[in-house]
């Protein structure tokens, strides 16, 4: 049957892509798949027959959820680039001392 | 010690013992599922029953508002908690570092794109009664809005009165509580609502949670309470490891 | 079993994403990919029961479906708390590490 030819496919993507968010080395990556796996459960919601969840989920899921995890990485690599800073300061202390 | 400079070992280890207990878990969950039992006794025609006495026609919304006001009541204060949590972080030492040059393409897509957001959210809002659609998915949508809106730190932002975010955070909660007392004053149980009047009150929850619910998603984007933007940027100058050495 | 009816694969599948997102949960390191981790448990979770909503009748049990939708905007807004809170820990232990380097070379 095609339907459940597509419903069996789109199980797949679902779990290989909670597999791949899981496994990569690149948390850029990673959210970037996650942002994917959201739009994924957003059309596996249509295929259930509740369409209230899919547009929660289009707009939540793939949406704030993935904007809120890229602010929060870039956050991170924030703190990285200051931690840089600091060392350059440390050596030039140790320098003068 | 709990993190660490380590950047290699970030993904999934192989860990056999691990692995061996989540297979046996995942084994016996599906067991527990296709195992042969009497069929599962939804809610189905309880709610068609009396779908006429909620005032509604969307079932979702019926369950939502009315039936099962009372976990809506407590979800719209938890993400009312969630934004009070965040604001009561001490902000962080490194502000997130600002790119100018994508600031011509995302500011035309946000003039194209947020009175259309608003657009769509209203139509929700107003579908939600008798279809597909609701608080909760046009609070998403204006939540988006207020996102897009903060990524280009755009001049709007600075023209909104400056006390309004706090009181709109709190009035999709609160409203809630006091459509919930007012039921009891009238001699019914709290939050107990029926159909001559349930419309009127559905609808103006609606309005209120959604609008409280993109504003609670855009502040929770934000990170921080507005009014220490300034305190936290001067404290990005002078960092707290330096103090103490 | 003649013919795998829809219902039953994406119970099946919720089922693996639960697992699979636990088993993010205890075995990777990183805060961030912990909480994607969370996320993706409870993507599982919401399958699981809309696929129960089903049953086994024509009609569609709209409780499940309403709690779920309540569980898709607390989640997001439990993400973001969970979000703020790793940025904090990471920016504290890495001042504690820094501390602990800096007096190392002022011992040397």
């Amino acid at each position: 049957m095609v339907v459940n030819a597509f419903d069996i496919c789109l199980c797949l993507t679902l779990a290989w892509l909670a597999w791949q968010v899981l496994r990569s080395h690149d948390l850029f990556k990673a959210v970037v798949l996650f942002i994917s796996f959201g739009m994924l459960m957003a059309l596996s919601w249509v295929r259930l027959q509740a369409p209230d969840l899919a547009l929660a989920e289009a707009a939540i899921g793939s949406g704030l959820t993935g904007a809120l995890f890229l602010s929060a990485l870039q956050r991170v690599t924030g703190n990285k680039r200051g931690e840089r800073r600091l060392d350059r300061n440390e050596e030039r202390h140790d320098k003068r001392a | 010690m709990t993190k660490g400079p380590s950047k290699t070992a970030s993904a999934l280890k192989r860990q056999w013992p691990l692995a061996l207990l989540l297979v046996l878990l995942f084994t016996a969950l599906a067991w527990a599922y296709l195992a042969p039992g009497p069929a599962a006794v939804g809610l189905a025609a309880q709610v068609d029953a009396s779908l006429t006495a909620s005032g509604v026609s969307s079932r979702v919304t019926a369950v939502l508002l009315n039936f099962r006001a009372y976990d809506t009541l407590l979800e719209c204060f938890v993400i009312f908690l969630g934004v009070m949590v965040v604001w009561s972080l001490r902000p962080t030492t490194v502000t997130a570092p600002r790119q100018p040059q994508a600031g011509a393409i995302l500011s035309s897509l946000e003039r194209l794109l947020v009175p259309l957001m608003v657009l769509v959210a209203g139509y929700l809002l107003w579908a939600g009664s008798n279809q597909a659609g609701g608080a909760f998915q046009a609070g998403a949508i204006l939540g988006g809005a207020g996102v897009l809106l903060l990524l280009d730190s755009s001049p709007l932002l600075a023209r909104l009165p400056k006390g309004g975010l706090v009181w709109g955070i709190c009035l999709g909660p609160f409203y809630f509580l006091v459509v919930a007392v007012a039921a009891m004053l009238r001699g019914r149980h709290f939050l107990e609502y029926r159909a001559p009047e349930a419309t009127l009150a559905i609808v103006t929850l609606e309005a209120t949670a959604a609008f409280s619910i993109g504003l609670c998603l855009a502040t929770l984007f934000a990170g921080r309470q507005p009014q220490g933007k300034s305190r936290g940027e001067n404290s990005a100058h002078s960092p707290a490891w330096e103090e103490d050495s | 079993m003649t013919m795998l009816s829809p219902s039953l694969i994406y119970g099946l599948t919720g089922l693996l994403l639960f697992v699979m997102g636990l088993a993010g949960l205890l075995g990777c390191a990183e805060l961030l990919r912990k909480i994607l981790a969370t996320n993706i448990m409870a993507s599982g979770i919401f399958l699981f029961l809309i696929t129960i909503a089903h049953g086994s009748g024509t009609l569609i049990d709209p409780v499940p479906q309403a709690m779920v939708l309540t569980g898709i905007v607390v989640s997001v807004s439990s993400t973001a708390v969970a979000l703020a809170l790793a940025c904090h820990v990471q920016e504290a232990a890495r001042r504690h590490d820094l501390l602990q380097k800096k007096r190392g070379t002022v011992r040397r």
